[in-house]
């Protein structure tokens, strides 16, 4: 049995989620992305990615900034503060669970 | 002259045809950092190398200097052109840099022992550089079309 498996309970499951950790992880790597860049490096419908991006964005984890670049609209996306430490921590807990596991 | 067209033509060519198809990332300083790092490196290589020059030329070995570049041209050329392309491939992550840059230190050292007029290389160079670049940007439009709807109406959802 692991050491401590009860870090596994603390593991964020907004983040857990296989799609929102895949969008998470590509905005963890760069300071922004837009919303096409992120639908072709993910393979996802943009509706699906819509619906992810929004639970992420309600959880405070995203930033979305809607803009105008040269007069067309534009969806700018960003990890926030909020999002980047709930990563790190979302890693550390699955460290110490795989870490706790017998070789 | 030539870095003052070719810039906004490839910030153009970025928006016009790169962005509406893949999108646009920003990237986190660490490659920034590694671009100035190494614009910072080729300007300090390039103020040593003609201050070397010039204090070569005050104790008056000239002349020497003079025979050495002037015999030894292509090589020195091919081997800073190599040496640039291959800091710009790995900076940027682009390996068809490193290809460009071995060609040139090919032709050019190829250059030193037949004797063929310095404009056949450059227009080589140009000429495999222009038509990989065609190649690779057909490549490109085929494989990523510029989708709308959907894309839009779920962004607008957001």
């Amino acid at each position: 049995m692991p050491k401590n498996p009860s870090n596994l309970k603390n593991i964020d499951r907004l983040i857990h989620e296989p799609t929102r950790l895949m969008i998470i992880t590509q905005l963890y790597v760069v300071e922004s992305a837009d919303f096409l860049f992120l639908q072709h490096q993910l393979q996802m419908t943009p509706g699906n990615l819509s619906s992810h991006l929004s639970k992420l964005e309600e959880a405070g984890y995203v930033e979305i900034v809607k803009e105008f670049v040269e007069r067309k609209p534009h969806t700018a996306l960003k990890l926030t503060k909020k999002g980047r430490s709930a990563f790190k921590e979302y890693q550390q807990n699955l460290k110490q669970v795989f870490n706790a596991l017998p070789k | 002259m030539y870095t003052a067209i070719m810039i906004p033509v490839w910030i153009s060519a970025k928006k016009r045809i790169t962005m509406p198809r893949i999108g646009y990332v920003k990237f986190r300083s660490r490659g920034a950092y590694r671009l100035m790092a190494v614009f910072l490196g080729l300007m300090v290589f390039g103020l040593g190398t003609s201050m070397a020059f010039t204090f070569a030329s005050s104790q008056g070995w000239a002349l020497t200097l003079k025979n050495l570049v002037v015999l030894n041209g292509m090589i020195i050329i091919g081997v800073a052109a190599a040496t640039i392309s291959s800091l710009f491939a790995y900076t940027m992550g682009l390996k068809r840099l490193y290809a460009y840059g071995l060609l040139t230190l090919v032709l050019f050292l190829t250059g030193h022992f037949i004797t063929i007029p310095f404009g056949y290389f450059l227009v080589t160079i140009g000429l495999v550089i222009i038509i990989t670049g065609f190649v690779l940007l057909m490549r490109f439009i085929r494989k990523y079309p510029i989708t709308q709807g959907d894309k839009k109406n779920a962004e607008k959802s957001l």
